[in-house]
């Protein structure tokens, strides 16, 4: 009955532009069907936490902020001590898992609505990226699979390296429709395709 | 078109296969590819570059780089105008028009040059001095007139349509300056395995390389060291970047000019580009700048530097003239004065020293240059271009004069130290070379090459291997590269003398700091007024002030203050440099931070409904709100009113999506929050909300809001927009330092719920159309409770509660939905005549209702102030102590009090100084008015307003003074809470 509308619709809609020599050679996605999920320990209760999450992903938690795990259902990524998320395709699991994790030990907070998450990929994507992150993204220093809290046209994202030439970040829902402007407009010389990308189980 | 009357056949690194056309002033000339402006000028035989800044002196080119004064030029046109170029280094480019500066009507027939005899008048510091009569306050008489003729080039107005990026780079060694130090510096890090970001500010990699023969030795030394790195793929140059600033933690900031010309900002190109480059380590290979003599009429067009004749002949090919002087004070301008010789000039040398090397003086003989040992230069003859010098032997009062076109003046060398002082390593003075040089090197950071004093060719290759080798060391590389080789004709001395100048007395000005008009006459009298700090002095004075920041006059100025106090140089101590080392366009400055993208605006789940449903918007902070809806009224005055009416009528709905949201969980969150807020949470019981107000530590009021409890250990905290980033902090300040023994974890959810208020007499009738299946009587949901609830499988949050007076819910869906979720409601509840309201309307409410915000909350409040003391439970809480300073219980102090208008005819306005009916209307009142609205209720202008001993005095009429339209506005104290005070409406 009620339909989810992303806070990039309108934006989307706009489509790409051809950069200076005439080409596009980057594309901009937004991504859909991911859900999220913040865990936070109770400092007190760590080992609590860390034995009941475990348990309930099937998968060992990353050994320290910056690292990510597959687990069940998705994966689990550290933020910092006692701090995770968990990005699944499947809602269902994520909300079993939300209700799962005993009141005592953590907490359990959905940022599936809070987040707009974003693909830059390109042979030129980390110039772009570059222009407004103060990252080393040098390929052996940022490698596959790294991500870092950042911030990007003053707010705070989240980076991820996903692959050879791509990148997805995690903006606030909120920032979405500025941090997609100053994307494109820092674009602008390279040229860029615009789509949808569902990464969901549920297409 | 001739390509110009001293542009020599052949030599030089320019490319006459491209003749590129330019204008000066409206008159077409001809230079080629790799030309400066200032040397396709000098090419042509435009000596005449500007007038000087308070004189109007004729001026010439003194150098060939970023250190010329005289040299400024506008360029462009349109928005593109810009004032101040330095010519030396505005790279020529097709259908480049420049125009010079400072004179009126024209540079060529300046009547402006008139102010050469009020100079008396005009000398340092003369706007303390002069222009302050015939009464007091006459200043401001004149100061228009002499601030409109202060400045050198003019601003436009018309907005840059250029485009200014920035970008980040990291990198192991970053290498400032790519001379002969910098190369090899390069090379010796970038074969270490490091990764190497080398930068220079020219167009051209080689730094003095550049100022040599393009076909001797040196240069053919310069082209294997860029092939060999080019073959490094670890090794990055930039060329055309200046790095203009060092900060803490290794960061340095460079500007590079990206593109000559035209460039196409709708295709993205960009026309300079701010770069933050984080290194591991720094080699600073900067160079030198050449210093002037100081002698009378200095600034005659025609007096330039040596080694800038010699970067005209050899890089330009521009013949400076057919008879050149070189005054010196060391070995190094002689060389200069030997190669001018062998390209044609007739060349004599006047050389303060009486001892002199005999090989100079050997060489000079064999190629026909005359020489006078112990000969000071004490003028330059000429009005618009050189004639001729004056000079006096040792032990000679007489004047003698040689006729000449062209004097090439060297004082010496001085390092470029402005980039590592940047940091507050001040510099330290040499007297071998008589010069300043680093006064230290921070760790991981190395100079190599002139910047270090070290002059000679070898002398920098190798230093600057070395410091490569060592930079490649510190990021952490195991550095054994092999030895480079180097011309066998590097080695040569620098033996100098420091300058002299000639005495005061003789005729003409002599000129320290050419670009602000400085004399050693104004040194004099900055002396003798007791500015005697070589900061006084510099500000007195403005010497070293200009856009050059005294490159070539700082280190002249500090030897003539040093003997105005009798001190050796060393102790005379020196300016602070501060960036950018040389100017920045405010265009780069913005970067892509203009228009838009300024900064970022968050806008809310439903702002796509509002702007398709004709609302106005405002800036709310960092928000965009939906101020009114044009269904309303066509502006905010009576647009409000009219949303108003239909809350208090029927029912409305309004975007409440910014407040701030914090998710506290943990099995110590009701301890948490009872110690946050100054009322009671621990017993809030599971499905009820509570209004709480938190405090400063200094007992102010930090914010208030609402905090639902929806299960043992979970809560839903609200804020207001405007301190929603503040209280989240304050938590998390709390958790980590104060309570870190409570098992509480909190979480921004702002972004994740979109909120709506759906308010007014019929809004529970208006939400119960929407949603058929919900329960929402009383009973099932009473005043200030709250339930989580799906609505057709969406996850949803209901809060009944008012900010209003009336009746009212708040509803939080997950913020994707709501666009869909509000459509539901306005469409199913559309009989009851639901609309939507905004924040004006929003806003009018609450003051009717008598609650406080953002307008009240202003960090100076208090609790009791607020009338809000009796909320204060008897429990400990975040600013309890403090607020029982004695200021903040003393009796008259300004608090809460409800106003109405007794004017029919008038109203009451925002920040009016209120006064009791017998006060005189002066000074700062007994209060202010803090909000004001149109009450549709008792159908008048009301207000909320803080006023001294508050509700005391209730019932009183004041008066409510607003200066700035002059207006007095009777009043009345009354409660304030207009509306429903025993809260009636709520409870239905």
């Amino acid at each position: 009955m009620f339909e989810r509308r992303s806070a990039l619709a309108p934006y989307l809609a706009a489509g790409g532009r051809d950069g200076a020599n005439g080409a596009r050679t980057l594309r901009i996605s937004e991504l859909r069907g991911w859900h999220l999920l913040q865990l936070a320990a109770f400092d007190a209760r760590g080992t609590h936490f860390r034995n009941a999450l475990t348990s309930l992903i099937g998968a060992e938690l990353p050994a320290a902020a910056g690292q990510q795990r597959p687990c069940d259902h998705g994966r689990i990524l550290c933020l910092s001590r006692g701090q995770y998320w968990v990005d699944s395709r499947d809602a269902a699991w994520l909300a079993d898992l939300s209700r799962a994790i005993p009141p005592e030990a953590g907490a359990a907070t959905p940022l599936s609505h809070g987040r707009v998450r974003l693909a830059v990929e390109g042979a030129v994507a980390r110039a772009l990226l570059a222009k407004g992150i103060a990252v080393d993204l040098h390929p052996s220093v940022f490698r596959v699979g790294d991500f870092a809290q950042t911030a990007l046209h003053h707010t705070g994202i989240l980076l991820e390296r996903c692959a050879e030439s791509r990148y997805e970040l995690f903006a606030s829902r909120t920032y979405s429709a500025s941090i997609w402007e100053w994307i494109i407009d820092a674009a602008l010389p390279f040229g860029y395709d615009v789509r949808v990308e569902d990464i969901g189980d549920n297409k | 078109m001739s390509a110009g009357p001293r542009r020599l056949a052949m030599g030089g690194r320019i490319d006459r296969d491209r003749p590129l056309r330019f204008t000066l002033d409206g008159r077409s000339m001809l230079g080629f590819a790799g030309d400066t402006l200032a040397s396709a000028l000098l090419a042509n035989g435009a000596t005449l570059v500007g007038r000087s800044f308070k004189y109007h002196r004729p001026r010439g080119l003194l150098a060939a780089g970023v250190e010329e004064p005289n040299g400024l030029v506008t360029l462009g046109s349109g928005g593109r105008t810009t004032p101040n170029v330095v010519a030396t280094v505005a790279e020529l480019y097709e259908g480049m028009t420049a125009r010079r500066q400072n004179g009126w009507p024209s540079v060529g027939f300046d009547l402006l040059a008139i102010n050469s005899c009020f100079a008396p008048m005009l000398s340092a510091g003369f706007y303390y001095k002069t222009f302050m009569g015939p009464r007091r306050g006459s200043w401001m008489f004149y100061e228009p007139m002499i601030r409109r003729a202060a400045g050198l080039g003019q601003a436009v107005h018309e907005r840059d349509p250029d485009r200014y990026e920035t970008r980040h780079e990291f990198t192991d060694v970053l290498v400032v300056g790519a001379g002969p130090a910098g190369l090899c510096a390069a090379l010796g890090a970038g074969l270490a395995g490091a990764t190497v970001l080398l930068v220079e500010q020219d167009s051209l990699a080689g730094g003095r390389l550049l100022s040599a023969s393009p076909t001797g030795e040196t240069a053919q030394w310069r082209t294997q060291i860029l092939a060999s790195l080019a073959q490094l793929a670890n090794v990055k140059i930039l060329c055309r970047t200046t790095a203009i600033g060092l900060y803490d933690g290794n960061t340095v900031a460079l500007v590079e000019r990206c593109a000559q010309g035209q460039p196409d900002p709708l295709r993205g190109e960009a026309r300079e580009c701010v770069i933050t480059v984080r290194a591991k380590a720094i080699v600073f290979a900067s160079g030198a700048i050449e210093r002037p003599l100081v002698f009378s009429d200095n600034d005659r067009p025609g007096v330039m530097l040596a080694g800038a004749a010699q970067t005209y002949l050899h890089r330009f090919a521009v013949a400076m003239g057919g008879h050149a002087v070189f005054a010196t004070n060391n070995d190094w301008a002689w060389r200069a004065a030997l190669e001018l010789s062998g390209a044609g000039t007739t060349v004599t040398i006047l050389d303060q020293r009486a001892e002199l090397d005999p090989a100079l003086t050997a060489a000079a003989r064999a190629a026909g240059v005359a020489v006078e040992a112990g000969a000071l230069l004490t003028r330059a003859l000429g009005g618009r271009r050189t004639e001729g010098v004056e000079f006096r032997s040792a032990g000679s009062a007489r004047e003698r004069s040689i006729a000449c076109d062209v004097v090439c003046v060297s004082a010496g060398w001085s390092p470029a130290v402005h980039l590592t002082s940047h940091t507050g390593i001040k510099p330290v003075y040499r007297d071998d070379i008589d010069a300043f040089v680093p006064g230290g090197f921070a760790a991981g950071h190395f100079g190599a090459g002139a910047v270090t004093g070290r002059f000679a060719l070898e002398e920098a290759a190798r230093g600057g291997h070395d410091a490569g080798i060592g930079a490649a060391r510190h990021a952490g590389y195991a550095a054994t590269s092999p030895s480079i080789a180097i011309p066998a004709t590097a080695n040569a001395g620098y033996a100098i003398e420091p300058a002299r100048t000639p005495v005061r007395g003789g005729r003409g000005k002599a000129f320290v700091d050419f670009q602000n008009d400085v004399t050693t006459q104004d040194l004099a009298i900055s002396h003798q007024e007791g500015y005697v700090s070589v900061e006084h002095l510099k500000r007195y004075t403005t010497l070293g002030m200009g856009t050059d920041q005294g490159k070539t006059s700082n280190v002249n100025a500090i030897r003539l203050m040093a003997a105005e106090r009798g001190l050796d140089v060393a102790s005379a101590g020196t300016t602070t440099f501060r960036p950018p080392y040389t100017p920045v366009s405010l265009g780069a400055l913005a970067g892509r931070n203009v228009g838009h993208h300024f900064r970022p605006i968050r806008r809310s789940p439903l702002h796509e409904w509002h702007i398709a449903n004709g609302a106005a918007m405002i800036e709310a902070g960092p928000w965009l709100r939906a101020w009114y809806y044009r269904w309303a009224g066509d502006s905010a005055e009576r647009a409000y009113v009219v949303e108003m009416r239909n809350v208090r009528s029927s029912v409305g709905v309004s975007d409440v999506s910014s407040l701030g949201k914090i998710d506290v969980q943990g099995p110590d969150a009701a301890e948490f929050l009872n110690r946050l807020y100054v009322n009671g949470f621990a017993k809030l019981p599971v499905g009820k909300a509570r209004y709480g107000v938190m405090l400063n530590d200094d007992a102010t009021v930090l914010d208030d809001g609402t905090c639902a409890r929806f299960s043992e250990t979970r809560y839903f905290m609200t804020t207001t927009t405007a301190q929603a980033g503040e209280v989240m902090s304050h938590l998390e300040f709390l958790l980590q330092t104060a309570w870190t023994e409570l098992d509480v974890q909190v979480a921004s959810l702002t972004d994740e719920w979109c909120g709506m208020s759906i308010a007014g007499p019929k809004s529970r009738q208006a939400l119960q159309l929407a949603f058929a299946d919900c329960d929402l009587t009383d009973a099932a949901l009473p005043h200030m409770g709250c339930r989580e609830l799906e609505l057709a499988g969406v996850s949803a949050r209901l809060l009944r509660l008012s900010f209003s007076g009336e009746l009212a819910f708040e509803l939080y869906v997950p913020a994707d939905y709501g666009i869909s979720v509000w459509e539901h409601i306005l469409t199913r509840a559309a009989p009851l005549g639901i609309r939507a309201y905004g924040l004006e309307a929003l806003a009018s409410l609450r003051i009717e209702k008598g609650h406080v915000a953002g307008l009240e909350l202003d960090h100076r409040t208090t609790l009791d102030d607020l009338g809000l003391g009796k909320m204060a439970a008897d429990k400990p809480f975040v600013g309890r102590a403090l607020r029982e300073r004695p200021d903040l219980r003393a009796g008259g102090r300004w608090s809460l009090v409800g106003l109405e208008c007794l004017e029919p005819s008038a109203r009451l306005r925002g920040g009016a100084i209120l006064f009791a009916g017998s006060d005189p209307i002066a000074g700062h009142g007994r209060g202010y008015i803090t909000s004001v609205t149109w009450s549709i209720t008792l159908d008048k202008f009301i207000a909320l307003g803080l006023y001294q001993g508050g509700l005391q005095h209730i019932n009183e009429e004041i008066i409510c003074a607003y200066p700035l339209k002059g207006e007095q506005v009777r009043a009345r104290i009354v409660s304030p809470v207009f509306v429903d005070p025993h809260g009636e409406r709520l409870r239905v």
